[in-house]
């Protein structure tokens, strides 16, 4: 039987003495090539290094790519070509039950679960160590079991690959675990399939496929390829071959049209029927790539050395000759270098910035992000960082001075209705500034658009306190209790409300309570300018209403509304504030004088900045000598007067200069 | 025996030992000794005093009391009780010794003995609670729309068919990026499978499926009838013919209170005929002066009851700009008669005015007996899921006596089904948040009462808990839908698109020319350039011109509202605009007058981007005065004077002089 002809090919069946391959000569001379490495004298030296590696890995991704950047990156707030995020990972049996009803579910539950600990940072970059370690091990085993010489050696390319992804912050842990998953599927099969006859290897391959598709989904057809490979190649039975194939072939469509377990359309389509979907991703798919080359060309090597044993002794004698301490040495060095390369390397610096400032956003660290935004490039500004820089101005005090430090736009405070659910920071800001029914939109929007994530359903749990709705609030502080991390804080919170039902609430809902307006108006018909004046006519003391009025209007270009409204701003300064007023609003200030006469307001004595006025009279020279030359006139106020109010009213820009 | 074997037979063995010891475990049973509390056991859902359909699903509770164990026992006069014993509080009767036990205690009060062992190791036993087991049942299935809280974005959404004797739930549609973002109004021929119709929209566009004896097509409702999609739909008893709105559709947002708002601009209905595809839209149920919707046949199919609302406003039938009296639109109830061997309706019969019963009624349902309707009732509109006044209310036909049901609560309580028995009604309600809508059954007696509603029961206890999907449009079933979710997924993405077509004149061209014109030139020549193209807006200015000179106002107004939805940027839409305000202006009729309508067209008419001819300005003036602002009205018209003075207009200017006598008294302008 053809599957008899090769019992014994890996070194399991070597270490019994019954490998009899049809030319012993030819696969002896590779098999002696690895046992000479065996023999080498690094028994110790191997594991010391993957030991190295792996403390390496786990260095460098808690000193460098800080998983816990991504946990806070679902949604909108990574900018550039590539999603970052983790899945929503929620508690309880639906949630569990929706997983477990389609094919790879199982595994997409676990790797979910394992996520959430990327909030911790040392818990993150430990689990994404271990599976680069899983699946090397796994990939180790794959390549031992088929026979490949240096299999140790070339298991790495896998893990160096998803270093190569975690450096791109796709962490794909659902993809890591699935691979790994089907690596130890394909080697069980290898080796029971050598012990076994065809009886059993026939029936036995169809059901680790169908296994493998139902815990793994797509990526079953690696396991299932490898098989298919081995038996076609190797053993030389094209029947359990030809099962095989037709399994991984037809299971897809089963589970997606007949039994119907994939959910939606979307999923049948790109998931379920198209593996090379699934991992959409480059990097994913290059290991994928790179574990099907390595097991095809084994395949293919013993393929030859059947068909032409002269060329493959040709083969392994010349590799013999080339076998020896110096290359072994030298490839040492090359995986050593190649790890160091990697990490070093191809790290996006630009998107870990990215990341970074939205941690320093989600986590209120406010002065950091502002520090950690100098020489971010312009063209990377997101509206969600622009919300989020001017919340952090606002929180810090410097909302009326550095306001124009960044490249600003008329929309950056905020946005409302249903393209709020894209700027991550938004829903928060309309709900201190007290809009509560315009947060309670853009966050059923986000919801809807990114799941039932933590910061979103904690929104719409204030949310529906402020409105007075505390049964509301209670389902989604149930489904947040639901939340690994953030678990405990619902529950508390839930005690909180079943404790004081009369008075429920932080400080955050009763301050969003005192300022909501209770006058009712189209949302639709409104202005930013309208929703914020709305709230300052029913909360006149609501400072960051007031602050974010100003900032609207010196955004909006419009220094005369200032003005007429900046008495409000006075009358919220304390005594112990200083006297001087922000710089830019004392520019903007100024700017609202020049006009004709009888429109301009009557400022007070102390608003009046002499220094302003000055810098007001040269931009109106400069503009008045440069004309039409918008780029010299940009470049000449953006080096006389940087950030200020006189540069972005002329020319519309802010920031840092060309 | 080899080692493999072992291996392979030991976990066998294990888990057959972990088996008998479960199945062997002895059976939980009620305590000998307990402390009595004189008050009921905080339980959620709370099913105490609710009349129970006898094949519905077990009724599973958690009990909210501090404890380490729980035992709950159901009794009723006959049968064996049913014990079930917890550590968490979940109380979960096993489905087929429940439905042993319902069946046979019909018609009779059931009760719930709850015995909680506190920390103390002692047994508590709280008062029981209790409900009522009908003797009639509820249709075993019911279709309804599960769909989160959002707002605008919709990624996935989907129509669910779920045994209410069982917890099984089967989805039929489950649309996403690919196959739609929305699955709507779904409707089935006298609660049975076999016809029923499905509407999504979506990014293989809009439409409606429509399922006929197990096979599905799609059908395309566009029409010159209307632009937009069908909606709210109801089928004829025969299943041959299905009533259905347009509705043109506009979601906005309240800064205070409930959040939401959804306002139909304009809404007619149309007879689908499923065997020729073609809408007839005979004036009495699409009416331009009248915004029709919820179409619903009567159970013997000759009635077609319907809300109407005084369509009050002009404007671009494609932009959306909310109209200021969107608050004050209310539906009366009304009905036609309806021949379905000719297909044709007879004149609509107001049933209920919305004057009357001071607010807006919409989804009317009649019972199956014929007897009774089902209405909602609420301040406003027509869409009343948004709205926490709405309830539920039934019309006695006979007598035209109304009243709420018995189970409504101070949230929205909403759209409705009444079971084909007539004894239940599955209903959405927000009783339970105010946010999150969930399906309640209510027993209808002989009476016409209703008693305090149940909420569908959940497999998991704990379910409403944490569930933040929104069951909505509940519509019972005597049978499943057996047609699989790929039929209706791929009947999106690759059936075959059938096209709609209007059987007989425009509405709105009926509405102009009741009767084909015969002897006048003039009135033939538009009668035939409006039957060949209903959407030629100027065609319908120069009508609305000719009926104006004519002094067939009535017709006039319908000719220039419609000019003025299909305008655009016509250069006659302004002229069209002043004429039409100048009507609704001065027109001696009070039914045709609209002071406020009339002002927003004339301010909409002086909208140009040179000087405002003095006409418009005139009638601007007229405007003014007829919503009694004389002050804006002699301003306007003082306006007006100079501009006709500078354009020579000395006519004109005689006019205006004359009209400003008017307006210096306060007296508002007629014209004849």
């Amino acid at each position: 039987m053809p599957g008899e002809q090769v019992r014994g090919v890996g070194p399991a069946a070597r270490g019994r003495g019954d490998c009899a391959p049809q030319s012993p000569q030819t696969l002896r001379a590779p098999l002696a090539f690895t046992a000479k490495i065996a023999r080498f004298g690094f028994s110790l030296a191997r594991p010391m290094l993957l030991l190295s590696l792996a403390a390496g890995l786990y260095w460098h991704l808690s000193a460098s790519v800080r998983p816990e950047l991504v946990y806070h990156a679902d949604g909108p707030a990574a900018s550039g070509p590539a999603a970052v995020g983790i899945p929503v990972f929620l508690r309880g049996g639906d949630f569990r039950a929706a997983f477990f009803r389609r094919p790879g579910g199982p595994m997409e539950y676990c790797a979910a679960a394992l996520a959430q600990f990327c909030y911790y940072p040392w818990a993150g970059s430990a689990i994404l160590t271990a599976c680069a370690v899983l699946l090397y091990a796994n990939t180790a085993l794959l390549l031992r079991v088929v026979g490949l010489s240096g299999g140790w050696l070339w298991a790495l390319v896998p893990a160096l690959l998803l270093l190569w992804n975690y450096n791109r912050y796709v962490l794909g842990i659902d993809v890591s675990l699935a691979i790994a998953l089907n690596l130890l599927l394909g080697s069980a099969y290898l080796i029971l399939a050598k012990t076994s006859s065809s009886a059993i290897a026939a029936p036995l391959l169809p059901a680790l496929i169908v296994l493998a598709y139902l815990l793994t989904g797509p990526s079953a057809m690696l396991m299932a390829g490898v098989c298919v490979l081995w038996e076609l190649l190797v053993r030389r039975n094209y029947l359990i071959a030809a099962t095989g194939l037709a399994t991984a072939i037809a299971l897809p469509a089963i589970c997606a049209w007949w039994l119907q377990l994939v959910p939606t359309w979307d999923y049948r389509q790109q998931k379920a029927i198209c593996p090379w979907l699934a991992a959409p991703d480059a990097g994913q798919l290059a290991i994928y790539v790179a574990l099907m080359t390595m097991v095809l060309l084994r395949c293919s090597a013993v393929a030859v050395a059947r068909w032409r044993p002269s060329v493959m002794q040709h083969v392994s004698s010349a590799v013999d000759r080339l076998v020896g301490w110096l290359c072994k040495a030298v490839a040492l060095c090359a995986v050593l270098a190649a790890s160091v390369a990697i990490a070093l390397g191809t790290l996006d610096r630009q998107l870990r910035w990215t990341l970074q400032l939205n941690y320093l956003a989600r986590t209120e660290q406010w002065t950091e992000l502002l520090d950690c935004l100098e020489g971010y490039p312009a063209d990377l500004y997101t509206a969600s960082l622009l919300c989020d820089v001017c919340r952090a101005l606002y929180e810090t005090g410097r909302l009326g001075s550095d306001l124009f430090r960044c490249p600003q736009q008329p929309t950056a405070l905020f946005q409302r209705s249903q393209e709020g659910a894209f700027v991550r920071g938004s829903g928060e800001v309309l709900f201190l500034l007290g809009c509560v029914n315009e947060a309670e939109h853009v966050a059923h929007e986000s919801l809807e658009v990114h799941g039932e994530r933590p910061d979103i359903l904690r929104l719409l749990a204030r949310v529906h306190l402020a409105k007075g709705n505390p049964a509301a609030a209670r389902v989604f502080l149930n489904v947040l209790r639901n939340d690994l991390i953030h678990g405990d804080w619902a529950a508390w919170y839930l005690q909180q409300l079943a404790d004081n039902p009369a008075d429920a609430g932080d400080s955050l809902v009763q301050a969003a309570r005192a300022n909501m307006s209770q006058a009712d108006r189209l949302a639709e018909q409104a202005t930013d300018e309208d929703v914020l004046l709305g709230l300052l006519e029913h909360n006149p003391a609501n400072r960051m209403a007031v602050e974010y009025l100003l900032a609207y209007y010196l955004l909006t270009r419009q220094p005369a509304k200032l003005a007429q409204h900046f008495e409000r701003f006075k009358s919220l300064r304390s005594a112990e504030e200083p006297h001087r007023f922000p710089p830019l609003l004392a520019e903007a200030l100024a700017w609202s004088t020049v006009g004709p006469l009888r429109s301009r307001p009557q400022l007070p004595m102390d608003a009046v900045d002499p220094q302003a006025f000055r810098q007001v009279t040269e931009a109106m020279q400069l503009a008045r000598q440069y004309g039409n030359n918008h780029e010299a006139l940009d470049a000449e106020l953006a080096q006389r007067f940087p950030y200020s109010f006189s540069r972005y009213l002329i020319t519309g820009r802010s920031g840092a200069g060309q | 025996m080899s080692k493999r074997w072992t291996y392979l037979l030991a976990p066998v063995g294990l888990l057959l030992v972990a088996a008998t010891a479960v199945l062997l475990r002895p059976g939980a049973d009620v305590p000998g000794q307990f402390v009595a509390i004189a008050r009921r056991a905080a339980v959620e859902p709370d099913y105490h005093e609710c009349v129970i359909p006898p094949n519905i699903a077990p009724l599973r509770f958690v009990v909210h009391e501090p404890g380490s164990r729980y035992i709950a026992r159901l009794c009723g006069s006959a049968g064996k009780p049913l014990v079930t014993a917890s550590a968490d509080g979940a109380v979960c009767w096993p489905v087929a010794q429940w439905h042993d036990l319902l069946q046979a205690n019909r018609g009779t009060t059931m009760h719930v003995e709850l015995y909680v062992r506190d920390q103390g190791g002692d047994w508590q036993r709280f008062d029981d609670f209790r409900f009522h087991v009908a003797q009639e049942e509820i249709d075993r299935y019911v279709v309804y729309r599960r769909i989160r809280p959002a707002h605008n974005y919709f990624t996935q959404m989907g129509a669910y068919q779920r045994d209410l004797s069982t917890f099984t739930e089967t989805p039929l549609l489950v649309t996403d990026a690919h196959t739609g973002r929305c699955a709507n109004c779904h409707t089935f021929a006298a609660r049975q499978p076999e016809r029923m119709v499905l509407h999504y929209r979506g990014q293989q566009g809009n439409g409606m499926l429509l399922l006929r004896d197990g096979k599905i097509s799609r059908v395309d409702t566009r029409t010159a009838l209307f632009p937009g999609w069908g909606g709210y739909s109801s089928w004829h008893p025969d299943g041959q013919v299905l009533a259905m709105s347009f509705n043109r559709l506009a979601l906005f947002h309240h800064e205070a209170g409930e959040s939401r708002e959804v306002f139909d601009y304009d809404s007619d209905l149309g007879l689908y005929d499923i065997d020729t595809g073609q809408i007839k839209a005979p004036l009495e149920i699409a009416d331009p002066n009248w915004l029709e919707t919820f179409p619903s046949f009567s159970a013997d199919g000759k009635h077609l009851y319907f809300v109407r609302a005084a369509k009050r406003w002009t404007g671009d039938i494609r932009g959306k700009v909310i109209p200021p009296v969107w608050k004050e639109v209310q539906y009366d109830l009304v009905r036609v008669c309806y021949d379905s061997q000719k297909n044709e309706v007879g004149p609509p019969e107001t049933l209920l005015a919305a004057a009357q019963v001071g607010g807006s009624i919409s989804h009317p349902r009649p019972s199956p007996d014929g007897r009774v309707l089902s209405f909602c009732l609420h301040r406003w509109g027509s869409f009343p899921p948004f709205q926490p006044d709405c309830d539920l209310y039934l019309l006695d036909l006979a007598t035209r006596r109304y009243w709420p049901l018995e189970c409504n609560s101070p949230q929205t309580d909403s759209y409705h089904c009444w079971s084909s028995n007539g004894r239940w009604i599955i209903f959405a309600s927000k009783r339970d948040n105010g946010l999150i809508t969930r399906l309640y059954i209510t027993y209808i007696d002989q009476q016409y009462r209703s008693h305090k509603a149940l909420v569908l029961p959940q497999e998991d206890p704990r379910y409403y808990q944490y569930c933040l999907r929104l069951f909505n449009a509940p519509e019972l079933l005597v049978r499943p839908v057996a047609v699989p979710q790929r039929a209706f997924s791929g009947g999106i993405v690759h059936g075959h698109k059938q096209q709609a077509k209007l059987a007989g004149p425009h509405p709105v061209v009926q509405a102009l020319f009741p009767q084909p014109p015969t002897n006048d030139c003039t009135l033939q020549t538009l009668y035939q350039q409006l039957l060949a193209d209903p959407e030629a807006g100027e065609v319908f200015y120069r009508a609305g011109q000719e009926f104006h000179q004519r002094g067939q106002h009535q017709q006039a107004v319908i000719a220039y509202r419609r000019a003025i939805e299909l305008g655009g940027d016509q250069p006659w839409r302004l002229e069209a605009l002043e004429r039409l305000a100048r009507i609704l202006a001065t027109h001696p009729s009070d039914q045709l007058r609209d002071g406020r309508q009339a002002l927003l067209l004339a301010q909409m008419a002086c909208q140009t981007p040179g000087r405002v001819p003095a006409s418009h300005l005139s009638t601007l003036a007229a405007a003014y005065a007829e919503c009694r602002q004389f002050a804006n009205a002699v301003k306007t018209a003082r306006r007006a004077e100079r501009e006709a003075l500078a354009a020579g207009q000395m006519d004109l200017l005689r006019r205006i002089r004359q009209q400003l006598e008017h307006y210096l008294a306060e007296q508002p302008l007629r014209e004849p």
